[in-house]
């Protein structure tokens, strides 16, 4: 039986649920000490003092850091790049300038966390304030162009503005969202520990142990080789633990500068300024389309804040590239404004999720102003072939998606006029969103060895974000291998493990993926060429092609002839066989095929039109993701990502107070998730085939396409109950009471 | 208590509430409270209403109403209540009208002026279920 494609559950499922997982800042570390962070008050200005003679004589403090003490930092490398990925260029703790609300101004040590904490809130600072820039549409007015880091910052193919202007039907609106934080359940930790010989042990929340690993090195100024990362566990990173943020920085020099593990973990509070966030957009689309809604002309700009010191560009417009062709031209640009701010980064979905509200937003007005059904102008509108590089789509199973999505939900009992649906007071609305999710490809590395015994052991510097990749990574080396997936125990999470990639960009399965399989098809061929060439060879003579693994053994077709592993490695006088996998595609984005995921999403909700009240009755998303390898760790994501577009659509968003320049909700009371009242019924299809071009395994990216659509989809059926169209999200009460 | 404005309420250092009386009336018999808030669980009223009645057949004799979420404290409606009696339940419009009367002098904060309009409708709702059940 093929393990891939089963839906298995969690490998580490039981550990979970016993709290036998331990996350970073719950192992146990000899020795170690605790740190706390004290901010800055302010947004913009300077430190002019900082008194910190109390906190220095305060119970169990070892040592009281501020810029003037902090040992220098090596400045951490432009351009961005995955391999080295600094959260923010500003380091902590080197100078006296202040660029946003909570910034570390002093690190405090001491023997137990209640120590520091307390001797924290005993260092006071006197500042020379500034009026900090707060993002808005003043602010956006002084937004610039900004160096590449990513993809190419404008695109345009035909000309757009041209065939916007002799359009025969257009759509011209701007599309706003809110910042939001990651909000991870498990607040960001490190634990750093330098030995005797220099080395540093970095016991970290971080989803790329060995860009960590790179960053880090660069930073304190030592070589990479002296430094191991670890990270066996993440409670949800979302992109939010995909950099390295100032407080592993931190960690990591106090705990050199007082000779003791050093462990500093967040608040929650702290969470908001010291690790990214998304941030808000201000989208403006333009569709042009003829009469029978064929798109003409689609032109898309964005602006978004970032910090005073980086470039980060949110890439909303990226998504209208590719996602629907315009005979006459497409183009997009984006532009960012320095505002005083931390570092925005990227968050499940990034790019994405943004863009796609405001481009398929656009498109069910499109809908309505030609009169078309929603899904039938989005199959019009369909194509095989990347409107942006002119390449094939490598798969493009949109079509699917809106057409089995549509029966699933019933979609043709739908009346198209707005408030024509309703149960008693509740006006119920349907609507319907596309999507088209970025794929990557990265190069990565695996070991796997097969014992004596019949189990094996998968090696492999990736991550489990709580997604499930102790368990597919097992499906894979057990249909490589011939084994049931229980004979397979896998190791992620530690740089002293063969390199990986980040696990971001949902892109771990596709290519870690494809090194585990490349590992243990390794040790299958191994195994194989013993079997026909080895000593006391069972099936001397026959050729490769005819042999085969199958439970725990090398058989020959055909013939009922197989030799348990255990023997045959017994023979050849060996405790184990150990296959190395060394995956590295090309970039996706010179290959020969354009490869992205898509879905189509389907929204049903109940508005009561006296107060404005937005409730989800049901959820429904179709998915082109290729093969699936565990439909039940799959459908565990899609419900995650539909929850979390939900969330996107109705409730967050990160407030800053306009005078202080400070998040000021920084906390689940006042930052709305969420909760399961909120959370309809969801449906989960997938309707995706083995993509050869995404990956040796077949699949696509799936975790952050699924949150991708969900708010248009959800403010699309709520144009549909009410009549009314809500471009700024979250789509409060306020809004369409 | 322009002295002391962080506190919103009389208790001393270290009393203690033990017990709340709740004195039995018959203009509780027909009452509602009704909640309303961006997310469904877990979160503060942005606006609430909580609605004490009495009747003759459909006609109010008297009426309780107070709202949440609106100030630091429960904030009763009397301009509402006095209206309110001798209003047909069915009425929608009187109701609503009675119950304005509360909120001719509300002044809303920068980020709240929605509020006005919203307490109204909610007070309007919770007066009607509290009806149905008279």
């Amino acid at each position: 039986m093929n393990a891939i494609g089963q839906s298995i559950s969690r490998a580490d499922g039981r550990l979970k649920v016993t709290g036998g997982a331990r996350y970073t800042a719950d192992l146990p570390v000899e020795g170690a000490v605790h740190a706390a962070i004290v901010h800055s008050t302010i947004a913009s200005g300077r430190t002019v003092s900082i008194d910190t003679a109390a906190a220095e004589k305060a119970p169990g403090v070892l040592a009281v850091f501020t810029q003037c003490n902090m040992p220098r930092m090596n400045p951490t490398p432009k351009p961005w790049s995955h391999l080295r990925p600094h959260g923010q260029g500003y380091l902590p703790l080197q100078d006296d300038q202040i660029h946003y609300a909570g910034q570390p101004i002093a690190l405090v040590v001491a023997d137990t966390l209640a120590q520091a904490s307390h001797a924290a809130t005993l260092i006071t600072a006197q500042y020379d304030v500034r009026k900090p820039a707060i993002f808005g549409a003043h602010t956006a007015d002084e937004a610039f162009d900004p160096p590449q880091f990513l993809w190419p910052v404008n695109s345009s193919v035909g000309d757009a503005r041209k065939a916007l202007a002799a359009a025969a039907v257009k759509v011209e609106q701007t599309y706003t969202t809110s910042d939001r934080h990651h909000n991870q359940m498990e607040p960001h930790a490190t634990t750093a520990v330098w030995q005797p010989d220099g080395s540093l042990t970095l016991y970290d929340t971080t989803q790329h142990i060995f860009g960590a690993k790179e960053l880090v090195a660069i930073v304190l100024g030592i070589p990479p080789a002296r430094i191991t990362v670890v990270s066996q566990f993440l409670g949800g990173g979302f992109g939010g633990k995909a950099y390295v943020w100032p407080h592993t920085l931190m960690a990591a020099v106090a705990a050199k500068a007082v000779g003791r593990p050093v462990r500093i973990q967040l608040t929650r509070a702290q969470m908001y300024s010291m690790a990214g966030h998304q941030p808000a957009t201000i989208q403006r689309i333009s569709l042009g389309a003829e009469r029978d809604g064929k798109l003409v002309a689609i032109q898309h700009q964005s602006i978004s804040p970032t910090s005073m010191f980086d470039n980060y560009i949110e890439y909303a417009a990226l998504s209208s590239r590719s996602l629907w062709p315009a005979s006459g031209g497409i183009s997009t640009t984006h532009k960012i404004v320095h505002v005083n701010r931390n570092t925005p980064t990227a968050m499940r979905s990034p790019h994405e999720a943004l863009g796609h509200f405001a481009l398929e937003s656009a498109m069910d007005e499109l809908a309505y102003a030609t009169g078309l059904d929603p899904v039938a102008l989005r199959l019009l509108n369909d194509t095989q072939t990347d409107p942006h590089s002119g390449r094939p789509f490598s798969t493009r199973a949109l079509s699917k998606c809106l057409t089995e999505g549509a029966a699933r939900f019933g979609w043709d009992k739908r009346t198209p006029e707005p408030r024509s649906i309703r149960d008693g007071r509740y006006l119920i609305g349907q609507g319907v969103a596309a999507a088209i999710y970025t794929h990557w490809r990265w190069p990565a590395k695996a070991r796997v060895t097969l014992n004596q015994d019949g189990t094996a052991l998968v090696e492999a510097g990736s991550h489990e974000l709580g997604t499930g990749t102790y368990t597919v990574m097992q499906q894979v080396a057990a249909d490589a291998l011939g084994l049931s997936p229980e004979k397979v125990t896998v190791r992620l999470g530690d740089t002293r493990l063969p390199a990986s990639h980040a696990s971001i960009g949902s892109a771990t399965m596709a290519n870690a993926g494809a090194s585990v399989m490349l590992a243990a098809n390794a040790v299958r061929d191994q195994a194989i060429a013993l079997a026909i060439g080895g000593k006391d060879a069972p099936f001397s003579g026959a050729g490769a092609e005819e042999v085969v693994v199958v439970d725990g053994a090398v058989a020959l077709t055909g013939k009922n002839l197989h030799i348990a592993y255990a023997e045959l490695l017994a023979r050849n006088g060996l405790l184990n066989l150990v296959g190395d996998g060394d995956y590295d595609p090309i970039e996706e984005a010179v290959g020969p095929k354009a490869i992205f995921s898509f879905s189509a999403v389907f929204a049903e909700v109940r508005v009561d039109p006296d107060f404005g009240t937005v409730r989800l009755s049901r959820l429904v998303g179709a998915y082109d993701a290729g093969r699936i390898i565990n439909p039940k760790t799959a459908r565990s994501q899609a419900i995650g990502g539909m929850i979390w577009g939900l969330g996107q659509a109705l409730l967050e968003q990160s407030e800053t107070d306009p005078t202080t320049g400070r998040f000021v909700n920084r906390n689940y009371s006042g930052y709305l998730v969420p909760t399961n009242a909120d959370i309809p019924e969801c449906d989960v299809l997938f309707v995706g085939a083995f993509d050869e071009e995404a990956s040796p395994l077949g699949t696509k990216g799936l975790g952050e396409l699924t949150a991708v659509s969900v708010a248009p989809a959800i403010v699309n059926a709520v144009y549909h109950a009410t009549g009314k169209r809500i471009r700024d999200l979250p789509l409060t009460i306020e809004k369409l009471m | 208590m322009a002295e002391t404005p962080e506190r919103d309420n009389t208790l001393d250092r270290g009393d203690l509430i033990i017990a709340i009386e709740v004195p039995a009336s018959p203009d509780g018999r027909a009452s509602h409270y009704l909640k309303l808030r961006d997310r469904q669980s877990y979160e503060f009223a942005l606006v609430s209403a909580a609605v004490a009645l009495t009747v003759d057949g459909r006609r109010i004799r008297s009426a309780r109403l107070a709202l949440g979420g609106v100030a630091h404290k429960p904030w009763r409606l009397a301009d509402a209540e006095a209206a309110l009696g001798g209003v047909s339940l069915d009425e929608a419009d009187a109701l609503h009208a009675a119950i304005s009367l509360s909120f001719v002098d509300a002044r809303p904060l920068v980020h709240n002026g929605f509020k006005i309009e919203l307490a109204q409708r909610v007070a309007l709702r919770a007066l009607q279920i509290a009806g149905e059940r008279a």
